[in-house]
């Protein structure tokens, strides 16, 4: 039974390494979250993502001011799927940051 | 590397506080035994005081300043004032079937090495509750000790309620690595595999003086196949579980101030150790000897700044509404979960089948109807709690329950052992 589990992380490792990064869903959201970090600095940001997607996003961007959906404030920038209004300063798969125009 | 070093560094200081506080006494451990318990007392110092601190408002980066000056003027009074009863060192030569169990544990070691270094951290629970509440307290924004405040414990994060243990040790790496990045967030994961590992190894090669069933009790503990995972996942469940059996060996050991402090560390780690290992611990101290259990409670009693923080603010210990309620599903599942699922493989029949045969053996012996207890009521704990609470959510999706029951599976490994080793003894 080990060995069939050395067998299978030694074939997982193999794969991971012949298609790193591409193997992750999330990898767009990644380099997305790392441009968008960026842009933000030291200005505050909210999103309307949901699930895993925004969990990965809060993670990366953990150390940036985050202003709470129902806080009643708004945001410098948004990150949505949903770009709507507002001047999009970034845009990478179906990530947006926009910049919010009321703020 | 430089966050490899200063990983070193700081583990290697929490080593040298927890030697210092485990040597003022007299004591039969061995130069190992010193140091694997001496890495959770340290972690678990370091935590607890660092916490006190930012309850109190003070900032993280004075907090760990402050915290790291009293640990080392602690150490350094008990190392000149203490009894300094320095652990004897032993050395034999490994046998063959040691190192196929040494390959086996480092095995693992490399794979988990491998996902510290070229994968990010990506697992839900990681991501929410302890990296990502960590690298809110670690940013400072995001995290407040007020309790009105949208981020008080990380709220926006993940669950609040969840105790910091890894949350304070990650922020701190990152304050001291001078930045966050993925392998501070998940490298404790690997530190807490290999305590875990040599726990069971010593342990058992104490209690039953049998080389090859502590070699492979070691690598059982090694190839459960989700510690792979867990020890560079991020998660907590792995951090409950070296402290539960390290509670469980001091206890072997005699040591209960110890047994206690470490069953703290696993309150202090998360909420689980409170529910499903405090009372089987409990109860094998209380069967094998009642008159320490004063000690013991002493020891735990280190965890009490955490359960008044906690209660004096509210946050409970259950993630949203807990009612309790039979769920008639939950015995196919179980089944399905312990012996038809590949993520135990074949780690639940075993043991099970081993307490059994060994149970009466075990009834007959001290030490062995302590364990016997702790084993039965851990288990009935996690049965239950999968059976009539809420987290029968969390059997139905296959989730929470297989890292619970990889949370008990060391301590299982080493009650198991403990029943063969009567069995061959005979």
């Amino acid at each position: 039974v080990s060995l069939q589990h050395i067998y299978s992380q030694i074939g997982i490792v193999s794969t991971m390494e012949s298609h790193k990064p591409g193997m992750f869903g999330l990898a767009s959201l990644s380099e997305f979250a790392d441009r968008a970090s960026g842009v933000i600095g030291n200005e505050t940001w909210e999103d309307d993502l949901d699930g895993l997607y925004r969990s990965y996003l809060h993670y990366r961007l953990a150390e940036q001011q985050y202003v709470p959906n129902n806080s009643g404030r708004t945001a410098a920038f948004r990150i949505t799927r949903s770009p709507g209004g507002g001047q999009i300063l970034q845009h990478e798969a179906e990530y947006y940051l926009v910049k919010n125009t009321q703020h | 590397l430089n966050t490899f070093l200063t990983l070193f560094g700081h583990i290697a200081f929490d080593v040298l506080f927890g030697w210092s506080l485990l040597t003022l006494r007299q004591n039969k451990r061995t130069l190992l035994e010193t140091a694997l318990a001496a890495v959770l007392v340290g972690m678990y110092a370091e935590t607890g005081l660092a916490a006190l601190l930012l309850y109190a408002g003070v900032s993280l980066s004075a907090s760990g300043l402050i915290t790291g000056a009293m640990m080392i003027v602690t150490g350094a009074a008990a190392y000149f004032f203490g009894g300094r009863h320095q652990p004897r060192f032993t050395w034999d030569n490994v046998k063959w079937f040691e190192w196929v169990s040494l390959l086996l544990i480092a095995e693992t070691v490399l794979f988990s090495a491998w996902q510290l270094t070229r994968t990010p951290t990506y697992f839900a629970d990681a991501l929410q509750h302890w990296s990502g509440r960590a690298r809110a307290l670690y940013g400072g924004v995001n995290w407040s000790f007020a309790p009105h405040s949208p981020f008080f414990m990380g709220a926006q994060q993940g669950s609040n309620n969840y105790p910091l243990l890894v949350v304070v040790w990650r922020a701190l790496a990152a304050e001291l690595a001078g930045g966050w990045n993925d392998t501070v967030s998940r490298a404790d994961g690997l530190i807490f595999f290999i305590v875990i590992v040599g726990t069971v190894w010593l342990a058992v090669r104490r209690f039953s003086g049998i080389r090859w069933l502590a070699a492979a009790s070691a690598a059982v503990v090694a190839t459960v196949p989700l510690h792979a995972w867990h020890a560079a996942a991020g998660y907590s469940d792995i951090a409950v579980e070296a402290f539960t059996v390290c509670a469980l060996a001091a206890i072997l050991r005699h040591e209960w101030f110890l047994a206690g402090i470490l069953a703290a560390g696993s309150l202090w780690s998360k909420n689980d150790g409170l529910f499903l290992y405090l009372p089987g611990l409990l109860a094998a101290a209380a069967l094998i000897n009642w008159r320490k259990l004063g000690y013991f409670f002493a020891g735990l009693a280190t965890i009490s700044p955490w359960l008044i923080f906690n209660a004096f603010y509210g946050l409970g210990t259950t993630s949203g509404h807990s009612q309790l309620g039979w769920h008639s599903e939950a015995p196919r599942l179980m089944w399905k979960a312990l012996v038809t699922s590949s993520t135990s493989s074949i780690l639940w029949i075993g043991i099970t089948v081993c307490v059994i045969c060994c149970g009466s053996a075990m009834a007959a012996n001290v030490p062995g109807r302590g364990l016997l207890a702790a084993f039965t009521i851990s288990f009935a704990a996690i049965l239950f709690v999968f059976s009539f609470s809420n987290s029968f959510e969390f059997l139905r999706d296959q989730t929470t329950f297989h890292r619970t029951m990889m949370q008990f599976s060391a301590t299982a490994i080493l009650i198991a052992a403990y029943g063969l080793s009567l069995r061959l003894d005979r």
